[in-house]
């Protein structure tokens, strides 16, 4: 989903030294046979040779793609910072906070792990967003954003779950009333609110239970949580 | 034979509790006094609940409620305490099994094989950490 | 980075010559020229100037600092030329390669982090320069002063450069001598010890403190200060500190005057608590100083620490115990009032952890003895600690974090984990003492599916044994404190014994396969229960032949009921054959130990009875394993005192056979062979006696009336060499150990290399073995031999063709029972355990001092492969 590079289209004006063309194209060619880390490593080369030809600028954000492609997305993260370093107004800036944003967003680890990598993911998304907000990156961008944040939610209820299986309803209620402030737009939220439907009532609290099935049912009439908790309200509340 | 005591929530001191009075206290004196609730209520912040339970458990049963304290304080919205209710014992304690419905997440499920072998010598990726980065 | 000062000499010349007129003037246009590699648009954008905008004098000016921030450029000139700005810039060269020349000391994976400068990196003399100095200042901590270093650059095409860093390293300034003036108490020497810094001298191989370095020097001081505060004297401070450099400037001396000042005692120590339910008289029994004691800082230190553990067991963990002093020179006293600070109650507002990308959240979480919503309890969080790093899934010096919460009375707990790595395939090939030659392969997963099961698999092959066994253990059964784990196995095993030419004989071969299934939950947060079931089919089989068998019944073939004891042994007879035991066991254990795997306090004590009887053989077995840790002192001085005892009984009529017997010594018993204590038959040959010159027989010699076919004398060979020693095992034995680690500098300790000295006491005792009854004691045997009159070395044969054998007395053996008594048997000794790269290792050397007569000791033994 990295989108094809968008450097291609640039007409770049006649260059004097051939071998780096040839060079270049190596790279290009390998890139396009799936030798991903060879194609990063001569692109690195073209920088590093010709560091002033109109190529050098190309080929920082091509290893930066092939580094992506090839799944090595730390090489790929400082590869795309070291070109946005050099040529912060480049109009192909936004390509290369796309392709960091994604390096993070690959390395998310699933709901029950450390959630470092989503939490710098989520800068990253959001950094994108916020500088070039109407390019069809940002677009994208805002999506992952989302997921990224149903996912932070999902490490939340796991916790959540994990307390109240154990019978801790307090530090469950606090975990759920976590999800249903700080991620109420996520798919977790109806969850969380019946959630807190169950632990209050096993708690003991009633009233507190009532509440909060009640605004369960004006926000989500239809959905399946809202239907266990009226059930739970009418035999236990 | 013997049981696991556990004690949850909040730790109170008798004297100071009944000290709160409707009319007379409010939010900062009651907060003074007794200490942040263990829930404000989510819905209507008006509303301080101060929950202390005391539970036992035989070894890998459940662990169920022995005892248990719940005080609600309502304060008006000029913030003065309206109502203290106090409810002891386990009545309103409602008791089933929570639903095992989760809601789905995205996320690669490692195949069997790479659960064996696949943390053998991988260590985790946190700055200042040895081990190769991921 | 740092901001680069604007030193340049950067003209702004045109601006000088404009009219003085200050009137709105405006952009009219921005021309960028000698840019190679940056495009317009990007020098423009760090002008933050644009067409049309109005401008003067200083946003130029800051137009221009902007452009050296950067760092991009090496010179900048703004013209301006009544609005049309022309802006000349001059690129700094790109760095292509960096050299270090020189440097035999640091090496180049030492400096190369370092320093800034790096391939495609842009080359600022700015930089160089603080590279040049970052090199130095490391030269300088390795206490090298006359370190020098020259950069160099070397022009490339492109407006490239390579940089050449050129290391003169000089001489090591050593310490010469350390000298203090103004110390009355104590003496010189003394303080040399106290302080890190030494004296150089040609002993002193391996220290790098002999060199001079400034920091280390300030720690001195401070060190000093320290020492001195424990010792009274409150006034103490160190008046100067100088190091001088000798003539050859290699060397330094340093000279600290210092001014004691007196020697102050504790005047009044009281105790205030500001916090209502802190009652002070029991806090003020925490107190250690009494009024009077010497005054010394480091009590008062470990004193707030005692309070403020125990305010944090009433949940106040952030209380603030701060001492207030009043001196009254008059009687050198010092008062002391420690004030405990108001603070609230403070409750877990989260439990975070951090850097598990293997282990899952929950194996971690569900050690934590506090909760979110709990109340804080130091106590829960230390034994919470001393869960998790039991756990050894993670380094070793976990700590549980105290961060602040969004309030004063909320904290957030946090585990910053460092995975280690928990798959072990072990590869081992190995050599012991008890197996030979040992090849063992094993995969073993102690954190499986990063859930904290437990997967092993391993197989062994050593020259006498060959053994499969799988294993695994999940210790929350969904999600309760249930454990369930269950092991299959298979060993195929060749019983040996030493022989009278001491090498060993395959005796029997014993073919275990078992499975075993076991359970545990907790009772309270020390105590823990388990219940157990095992099924073993064992098969005891020796090869059907004539060197162990006699055909009794005349069959004509030989059967396992025709084991004959004379030439295997009767334990071995009566052990032949087929057996299931199918037991049920229990534990009840209590171990409050602070780390399971490397444990220095606490104790456990372990009960467990197993009843075998559900079909198959019949016994109770009852033992009890009890090990005590404790530190002498502060020191790192570890020691470890266990006791281990055991008695197995059968019931119902069975009596306990050979392999169901409790065994001591070599590995468990240092100092002894292998099963080289507890009841056990000799077995001695006789040997023909001959007379010696003038007729006498040697003492002890039997007349026999038939030897080798003429009446003859015969004596017992004593040499215990040849004589062979069959272990009985027994049903009752106990095993005490002490033994303390000496810690080592970190330099072994980091080899994984842990000494210890010890001293173990233990018998084993009790087989029901009836001496009188079951001895052989036979000075000559009859054998069939083959009749070779002719002498042509072939047998005679009689009319109709079979040999003609005779029967003969050849030799025999005598029996004698030793070692079934519980007087304690006591060695003492050293020895080393070591995890070296192919598997841990067990290196000890033990002297037997107390011994039954008949006990195999040993002195040294080793073992590799096998895990401790």
């Amino acid at each position: 989903c990295a989108g094809k590079n968008a450097a291609d289209g640039v007409i770049d004006r006649k260059y004097v030294a051939r071998d780096v063309a040839t060079l270049y194209t190596f790279g290009k060619d390998s890139l396009d046979a799936g030798r991903y880390r060879q194609a990063a490593a001569i692109f690195d080369e073209v920088e590093r040779q010709h560091p002033y030809s109109v190529w050098a600028r190309r080929a920082q954000l091509m290893s930066a793609f092939s580094y992506y492609t090839a799944q090595e997305y730390q090489d790929s993260i400082s590869a795309a910072q070291r070109f946005l370093s050099l040529h912060p107004g480049n109009k192909n800036a936004p390509y290369a906070y796309y392709l960091i944003a994604l390096s993070h967003y690959e390395q998310i680890e699933d709901v029950e792990r450390d959630q470092q990598t989503t939490l710098r993911a989520l800068n990253a998304l959001t950094e994108l967003t916020r500088r070039y907000p109407n390019t069809r990156y940002a677009s994208d961008a805002r999506l992952k954003i989302d997921l990224a944040n149903d996912h932070l939610a999902g490490k939340e209820m796991t916790i959540g779950r994990f307390y109240q299986e154990r019978q801790q309803y307090i530090a469950a209620i606090k975990r759920f009333e976590n999800v249903v402030e700080r991620y109420d737009t996520t798919s977790h939220a109806p969850e969380a609110l019946h959630r807190m439907v169950e632990s209050f009532l096993l708690l003991g609290i009633p009233e507190e239970a009532r509440r909060t099935a009640a605004v369960l049912g004006s926000n989500y009439p239809g959905s399946k949580w809202y239907e266990r908790s009226y059930k739970l309200i009418q035999k236990h509340g | 034979c013997t049981r696991l005591r556990a004690q949850q929530g909040y730790v109170g001191d008798e004297e100071l509790i009944t000290a709160i009075a409707p009319g007379v206290d409010n939010r900062e004196s009651v907060e003074r006094t007794l200490g942040r609730p263990t829930f404000v209520s989510q819905w209507d912040d008006g509303i301080w609940y101060y929950v202390a339970r005391r539970t036992k458990q035989l070894a890998f049963l459940e662990s169920k409620p022995s005892a248990q304290e719940v005080m609600v304080v309502r304060f008006d919205t000029a913030g003065n305490v309206t109502t203290v209710d106090r409810r002891k014992g386990l009545e309103q304690v409602a008791s089933f099994e929570p639903t095992g419905d989760k809601t789905p997440v995205f996320g690669r499920d490692t195949s069997l094989f790479e659960d064996i072998f696949g943390n053998i010598g991988r260590v985790s990726s946190v700055p200042g950490a040895g081990g190769p980065p991921r | 980075q740092v901001a680069e000062p604007v030193a340049e000499t950067s003209e702004v010349d045109a601006l000088d010559a404009a009219p003085a007129a200050e009137e709105e003037r405006r952009v009219r246009s921005i021309t960028v020229r000698g840019n190679e590699r940056l495009e317009p648009e990007t020098v423009a954008s760090y002008i933050g100037l644009s067409a049309g905008e109005p401008y003067d004098r200083n946003r130029l000016d800051t137009a221009l600092k902007s452009l050296y921030a950067t760092d991009l450029f090496a010179d900048v000139t703004i013209r301006d030329r009544g609005g049309d700005l022309l802006v000349e810039v001059q690129e700094n060269p790109v760095v292509n390669r960096i050299i270090l020349e020189g440097n035999r000391r640091v090496k180049e994976d030492k400096i190369a982090p370092e320093i800034r400068l790096a391939p495609r990196q842009i080359f600022t003399r700015a930089k160089a320069r603080s590279d040049v100095a970052r090199i130095v200042e490391l030269y300088r901590r390795q206490g090298r002063f006359a370190a020098a270093v020259e950069p160099q650059i070397v022009p490339l095409d492109q407006n490239r450069v390579d940089v050449v860093f050129e290391i003169t390293e000089g001489p090591k300034s050593k310490v010469k001598r350390i000298n203090f003036l103004g110390n009355e108490q104590f003496g010189d020497g003394k303080l040399r010890g106290e302080i890190a810094t030494r004296e150089s001298k040609w002993f002193r191989l391996f220290t790098s403190n002999d060199t001079y370095d400034p920091d280390r020097s300030a720690y001195d001081q401070q060190v000093l200060r320290q020492f001195y505060l424990t010792e009274g004297y409150a006034d103490f401070r160190v008046a100067s500190s100088v190091a001088e450099l000798t003539p050859n400037n290699e060397d330094f001396v340093l000279t600290y005057v210092i001014d004691e000042g007196e020697r102050y005692n504790f005047g009044e120590v009281t105790l205030e608590s500001e916090i209502r339910d802190i009652d002070e008289t029991s806090f003020r029994a925490l107190i250690g100083i009494q009024d009077g004691d010497v005054y010394n800082a480091k009590r008062i230190e470990d004193t707030i620490t005692v309070l403020q553990e125990t305010a944090g067991l009433l949940g106040y963990a952030f209380a603030d115990v701060q001492p207030q002093f009043t001196r009254n020179r008059e009687d050198l006293t010092m008062d002391v009032a420690f004030v405990i600070r108001e603070a609230p109650r403070v409750y877990i507002e989260r439990v975070d952890i951090n850097g598990n990308v293997i282990t899952r959240d929950k194996v971690v979480r569900r050690e934590f003895r506090l909760v979110e919503g709990d109340a804080f309890n130091t106590f829960k969080v230390k034994r919470t600690q001393a869960r998790i790093q039991s756990l050894g899934f993670f380094q070793e010096d976990l700590e549980i974090e105290q961060k602040p919460g969004s309030g004063p009375d909320k904290v957030i707990l946090e585990v910053n984990a460092q995975e280690q790595a928990t798959g072990e395939l072990q590869l081992s090939a190995g050599f012991s003492s008890l197996e030979r030659f040992l090849v063992s392969a094993s995969i073993r997963q102690r954190n499986f599916r990063g859930l904290g099961q437990e997967l092993r698999a391993s197989a062994n092959i050593s020259s006498y044994s060959k053994s499969v066994d799988v294993g695994f253990t999940e210790p929350y059964l969904f999600n309760r404190n249930l454990a369930l784990g269950f092991d299959v196995f298979r060993r195929d095993f060749n019983s040996f014994n030493f022989n009278a030419s001491g090498n060993r004989n395959t005796t029997y071969e014993q073919v275990t396969t078992g499975l075993q299934l076991r359970t545990g939950f907790p009772i309270t947060e020390f105590w823990s229960a388990s219940v157990r079931y095992n099924l073993q089919l064992d098969d005891i089989s020796l090869p059907l032949n004539a060197s162990r068998f006699t055909d009794f019944n005349g069959d004509g073939e030989f059967t396992e009921d025709e084991c004959d004891p004379i030439r295997s042994g009767r334990f071995l007879c009566d052990a032949l054959g087929k057996r299931t035991t199918s037991a049920i066991g229990y534990s009840l254990a209590f171990d409050n130990t602070d780390n399971r795997i490397r444990p220095s306090r606490g104790q456990r004590v372990v009960f467990s009875q197993d009843i075998a009887g559900l079909g198959g053989i019949k016994y109770l077995r009852s033992q009890i394993d009890a090990d005590k840790y404790f530190r002498i002192g502060r020191s790192d001085f570890i020691v470890g005192v266990g006791l281990e005892a055991g008695y197995i009984t059968g019931y119902g009529g069975d009596d306990i056979r050979i392999n169901d017997r409790y065994f001591l010594g070599e590995p468990r018993m240092r100092g002894f062979d292998i099963r080289g204590v507890g009841p056990r038959v000799i077995r001695n040959r006789y040997i023909p006696a001959t007379a010696d010159g003038d007729g006498n027989l040697p003492d002890g010699a039997i007349a026999v009336p038939d030897l080798n076919g003429s009446p003859g004398f015969v004596v017992i060979d004593t040499n215990p060499d040849r004589q062979q020693d069959d272990s009985l095992g027994g049903q009752a034995y106990y095993l005490g150990r002490v033994e303390m680690q000496i810690p080592l500098g970190e330099g072994v300790a980091e080899l994984g290399i842990r000494p210890s000295i010890f001293v173990d006491v233990g018998a084993l005792w009790d087989v029901d073995f009836d001496p009188d009854s079951q001895l052989i004691n036979r000075p000559t045997f009859d054998v069939q031999r083959f009749v070779d009159a002719d002498g042509d070395g072939r047998p005679d044969e009689d009319a109709d063709g079979n040999r003609i054998t005779e029967t003969v007395g050849t030799p025999g053996f005598r029996e004698q029972f030793f070692g079934d008594s519980p007087k304690p048997r006591v060695s003492i000794g050293i020895g080393a355990s070591w995890n070296s790269p192919f598997g841990p290792f067990r290196f000890d050397i033990a002297k037997a001092l107390l011994s039954e007569p008949g006990d195999d000791t040993q002195l040294f033994q080793f073992n590799v492969g096998t895990s401790f």
